[in-house]
């Protein structure tokens, strides 16, 4: 018997979307933020190296995008292929990024090495800018 | 068709049923949301090539530290009001999306309004924060924040920086003009006829991507 899926029909998200679950996701994601902005405010100038602020911030960038993903859009309580359609393609953010990056510090070098005007142009020192913390 | 051996086995693409329980306008809105990350992952990606490429970059602490009335001092503390405003209204749209499986027509509409007053914030603070920063002379093609190490900054950080705003303001705008509509349509209860509030699903699918979107763009520029 063919069974036309109709919206409406799909039971998955009715019985697991409860007003505790959405509200429980809420304060994480505020905690996340709170910490995360009190990190940048005031610990973030502590830390030895620029990588360690970098792995914390993009892991609970991360954290908060998977709840918003998973709970919010509803990700998470659908047909497990479904699942695979939107995740698997954005794996190739990874080599975007990368790829990327590295392409970036490799224009840093190549400018530092064959071009010295570049190099004596971003010593310039600048003036007192406006409205800006002392 | 031997349908009565594989009775049990989920024949999802023999036509006749769709795909991953889906309707076409639910799943087709998921495409299009990946390619919209896509397009937002793009900007962001050449802003970091960016600022890989050059010695240094202003110091987001410094530029983004004033909030309004309250004068500067405060590095921060207006985006991350901004950032609560958003989760706040991602938080009432899912509230919008429960109601509808309830077909609960007043509920519905109450939490759809509060998402677009969330909406409607998030962007007057965004017009605020830009009208500020024009104010302090910056826009594209003009920086006046030097860089981290006090040398004098290009124009890649303003230029980025009203860029990616202003295409993810575009997309809030955009989704609380959608998200009006569909207000709309809920009080003159169009979905109770249709029998179903799926329309509300989809345009949460939409404004939830606009939330996450400015997650990742407040990492990139204000936190990074």
């Amino acid at each position: 018997m063919s069974e036309v899926n109709t919206p409406g029909n799909n039971h998955a998200s009715e019985s697991t979307m409860t007003t505790a679950r959405i509200w429980r996701v809420f304060w994480i994601l505020l905690a996340i933020t709170v910490v995360e902005v009190f990190w940048g405010m005031k610990i973030s100038h502590h830390i030895p190296y620029k990588w360690i602020n970098a792995v914390f911030f993009l892991s609970m960038t991360f954290v908060k995008a998977g709840y918003i993903v998973a709970e919010f859009m509803h990700l998470r309580y659908e047909v497990t292929n479904m699942i695979r359609s939107v995740l698997i393609p954005l794996v190739l953010f990874i080599w975007f990024v990368v790829a990327f990056c590295m392409d970036g510090d490799s224009w840093l070098n190549l400018r530092s090495r064959y071009s010295p005007r570049d190099v004596e142009k971003a010593k310039v020192e600048a003036p007192e800018a406006p409205g800006t913390l002392k | 068709m031997a349908t009565a051996a594989i009775a049990t086995e989920q024949k999802w693409w023999s036509g006749g049923k769709s795909p991953y329980n889906l309707s076409y306008g639910k799943l087709m809105m998921w495409f299009f949301l990946m390619s919209d990350a896509f397009t937002f992952g793009a900007l962001l990606i050449s802003l970091w090539t960016t600022r890989f490429s050059l010695p240094s970059w202003p110091d987001p602490n410094q530029v983004f530290s004033s909030f309004p009335i309250l004068g500067n001092g405060l590095p921060l503390v207006f985006v991350s009001l901004m950032t609560f405003i958003l989760i706040m209204s991602s938080v009432t749209m899912v509230m919008a999306v429960n109601a509808g499986h309830h077909m609960d027509k007043n509920a519905a509409a109450k939490w759809m309004f509060l998402t677009i007053i969330g909406g409607l914030c998030f962007l007057g603070c965004q017009a605020w924060e830009w009208t500020h920063l024009f104010h302090e002379g910056a826009w594209w093609g003009r920086n006046p924040f030097p860089n981290r190490d006090g040398t004098v900054a290009g124009t890649g950080f303003t230029n980025y920086f009203f860029t990616v705003t202003g295409f993810h303001g575009f997309h809030v705008f955009s989704g609380v003009v959608i998200n009006c509509v569909i207000l709309a349509n809920i009080l003159k209860g169009t979905y109770d006829k249709r029998g179903h509030y799926e329309m509300i699903e989809k345009v949460g699918l939409y404004w939830h991507f606009v939330d996450l979107v400015w997650v990742f763009v407040f990492t990139c520029y204000y936190l990074l």
